[in-house]
């Protein structure tokens, strides 16, 4: 699954490590969300949508 | 002071593992013989303060970490095991002599049983570990 993690954070000026925090998760998995090699469960994706204040499908997008 | 989650993610096992082994190194040295009770109240204690550790410890993953746990367990651990099995076949295959001679554990009954349980144990183990690390570096 694709997404727009790293854009949306790069906007933000935010770092990996920064989003892990608010995401109350490590940096590595910020990272494995982040290059597509993780799809995150719904409760994390709907948290990820409510601190980007986007839905979901603005963030992933199936392949 | 407050314990960072990241202290306690890596201080909690390895306290559970600490404790697992001096309870169980220690157990002929400080348990008398012929005390059940004592022995079973020895072995409970491990056991229930590694489980507690286990839920506490659990709690502070995140998901990625858990699914990395859960698939390294299955998959490493199954293969592990397979792995292993068909080594020992294949070693008393080409040495019949070996269960005999009893390997480390000593020829008698406990000694069997004992490396009986470390076998099992260590080669999951080793696949959970070596597929645990090798699923993180495949999402590096």
């Amino acid at each position: 699954m694709k997404n727009r993690l790293k854009v949306l954070r790069a906007e933000r000026d935010w770092s990996q490590a920064d989003l892990a925090d608010r995401l109350q998760v490590s940096r590595q998995s910020v990272n494995a969300i982040e290059t597509g090699k993780y799809d995150p469960s719904l409760p994390l994706a709907f948290k990820i949508s409510r601190l980007f204040e986007m839905p979901i499908e603005a963030i992933f997008q199936d392949d | 002071m407050a314990v960072s989650a990241q202290v306690q993610k890596t201080v909690i096992p390895l306290l559970s593992v600490a404790l697992g082994l001096v309870m169980g190194l220690g157990l002929h040295r400080f348990v008398p013989e012929n005390q059940p009770l004592a022995v079973l109240l020895w072995a409970v204690l491990p056991v229930a303060v590694g489980l507690g550790g286990g839920v506490w410890w659990w709690r502070l993953l995140d998901e990625v970490a858990r699914e990395a746990h859960k698939t390294a367990w299955f998959w490493g651990g199954s293969l592990g095991l397979m792995i292993g099995m068909v080594g020992f076949l294949f070693a008393i295959h080409i040495d019949p002599g070996l269960i005999r001679r009893g390997l480390w554990g000593g020829t008698s009954p406990e000694g069997y049983v004992a490396l009986g349980i470390l076998g099992v144990t260590a080669t999951q183990l080793v696949g959970y570990t070596l597929y645990w690390a090798a699923w993180w570096l495949r999402r590096r």
